[in-house]
């Protein structure tokens, strides 16, 4: 059965190449057709605009009768996206699935995504609350994650800046995306972040 | 949708929405248009549909599926079976209803039949062999079979009666205010709350009630001591009191004198058992226990 699940992904993937959009893209990992890196590009008047994102194809044996399994590799700051894992909570990619869908429809998904989140249907909690009761913090945390991990252009935000050093000089042995993390996770709130780490340790 | 698929939209060239073959990849496959959709989502393989819908009633396999594009319920068409691959499909189905009814059946019945079976012997241990064919035979069969499988019920059901847990309690409770229990008592004397210690009295009681808490609820030692007295009555009834005429009255004798000497063991153990709880201490760290210690703490049963 992995037969029609093969004849497809080709099918698919010339489909992809084919249609040239500049938006998505979609390719092998090591010739292996049942793994595929996809990337999108952020859309336009959202935070995550100008960055590339990737994500980690990887199609189920059953494939097209159960939907591929997606995650963004790519860190990013999102209400349905995990911001640890970057695992999805799309309902295409779980339940509303349909053998018409192809992996085009897929990336093209992601990106309605990421201009439209659903914060009442999470995958990350904490981003969710920021969402809804400090939306121009997460605007600003959304872009800032942006042009750190996906490349998006852009002056980086200095107050952000700031309190990562400080965040770093505090905890020496955290990296920057600990760091990052730690940080957005508690509103850029510097004594929360830091109290949280020592807390953990 | 683009180049590939959109050449499949006229119905000339038509594409599988499932595996996305076109005509040209297969030309055995059967096609089907089972729902209102147009254009790539037209035409599928009979063969690719099944197994969607399989996938789809996965979980249950009379659920109605729809197309997932345009939410036209399929149609599935059975053939019809001929007459003797109906009746046959008809016992099959109705098996399958029946058998967890009767599975049931059979165990109610065994353990029915046991415990008439159960009564029957216990009537010829309690009243002697001779008396007790005589009493079987002479009784009404209907009132026999209803009387002898409530033997073991009952003598499940006055088991649960925790009577040497009432009996302990009490005894705790009444123990320091009579004075003279204690010389009744001298082995335990000293050991008594309110006496030596100055235990506060929930201690004691939740000691108490963990320690009788996990006999009272045990099932499986209710249901075996339930069903083993009568035959531990008649063995000590035949042991002790020989001189006893009827079979009957030295089975109920032994019954009653073998409740009595376990009751007070059980009783006595249970006490000694929450008197060690209470009397038990944490060692400090790096302390080893000394000999003289050990003995004062738990040596104080070797009368």
């Amino acid at each position: 059965m992995a037969n029609i699940a093969m004849q497809r992904i080709r099918r698919e993937f010339k489909e992809v190449v084919r249609s040239d959009e500049q938006s998505i893209k979609l390719e092998l990992q090591e010739d292996n057709v049942l793994s595929l890196t996809g990337y999108i590009t952020g859309p336009e008047k959202t935070p995550y605009e100008g960055g590339r994102f990737h994500v980690q194809i990887t199609i189920p044996e059953t494939y097209p009768f159960n939907p591929p399994i997606v995650k963004f590799t790519t860190k990013l700051w999102h209400p349905n996206i995990s911001s640890q894992t970057g695992v999805i909570c799309l309902d295409i990619l779980k339940d509303q699935w349909a053998a018409a869908m192809t992996l085009r429809i897929v990336l093209l998904s992601l990106q309605a995504l990421l201009s439209a989140a659903e914060p009442d249907d999470p995958q990350d909690a904490v981003v969710a609350n920021q969402y809804k009761t400090k939306h121009s913090l997460f605007q600003q945390t959304a872009r800032f994650w942006a042009q750190t991990f996906a490349g998006a252009p852009g002056p980086l935000n200095p107050d952000f800046q700031k309190k990562i050093d400080k965040f770093l000089e505090v905890a020496p042995r955290a990296d920057r995306h600990t760091a990052i993390q730690q940080l957005s996770n508690f509103d850029w709130n510097i004594d929360k972040a830091i109290e949280d780490v020592y807390k953990s340790d | 949708m683009d180049s590939a698929l959109e050449i499949a939209s006229d119905d000339d060239r038509r594409s599988c929405w499932v595996c996305f073959a076109t005509d040209e990849d297969d030309l055995e496959a059967s096609w089907v248009e089972p729902c209102k959709c147009k254009g790539t989502t037209k035409w599928v393989h009979q063969q690719c549909l099944q197994r969607w819908i399989d996938e789809k009633q996965r979980v249950n396999h009379t659920q109605r599926v729809n197309c997932p594009q345009c939410n036209t319920e399929y149609l599935i068409f059975f053939p019809k079976f001929g007459p003797f691959v109906y009746v046959l499909d008809l016992v099959d189905r109705l098996l399958y209803r029946v058998s967890p009814l009767l599975t049931a059946a059979v165990v109610l019945g065994s353990v029915y039949w046991s415990a008439l079976t159960y009564g029957g012997i216990t009537i010829l241990l309690v009243s002697g062999q001779n008396e007790g064919v005589r009493i079987i035979e002479q009784a009404d069969p209907i009132f026999l079979s209803v009387t002898l499988p409530t033997i073991p019920v009952m003598l499940i059901v006055i088991k649960m009666v925790p009577w040497d847990n009432y009996l302990l309690k009490l005894w705790w409770r009444h123990a320091s205010r009579l004075p003279d229990m204690r010389g009744l008592c001298s082995s335990l004397r000293g050991e008594l709350p309110g006496n030596t210690f100055v235990e506060p009295p929930e201690t004691v009681n939740r000691l108490l009630d963990r320690t009788l808490l996990n006999d009272s609820y045990s099932a499986t030692r209710v249901f075996v001591s339930a069903l083993m007295l009568p035959a531990v009555g008649a063995l000590v009834g035949r042991t002790c009191f020989s001189g006893v005429r009827t079979p009957l009255q030295r089975t109920l004798l032994g019954c009653f004198s073998f409740i009595m000497v376990k009751g007070v063991f059980k009783i006595y153990l249970r006490r000694k058992q929450v008197l060690r709880q209470l009397k038990r201490k944490v060692l400090n760290y790096g302390d080893d226990i000394n000999e003289d210690e050990e003995l004062a703490l738990y040596g104080e049963d070797e009368d």
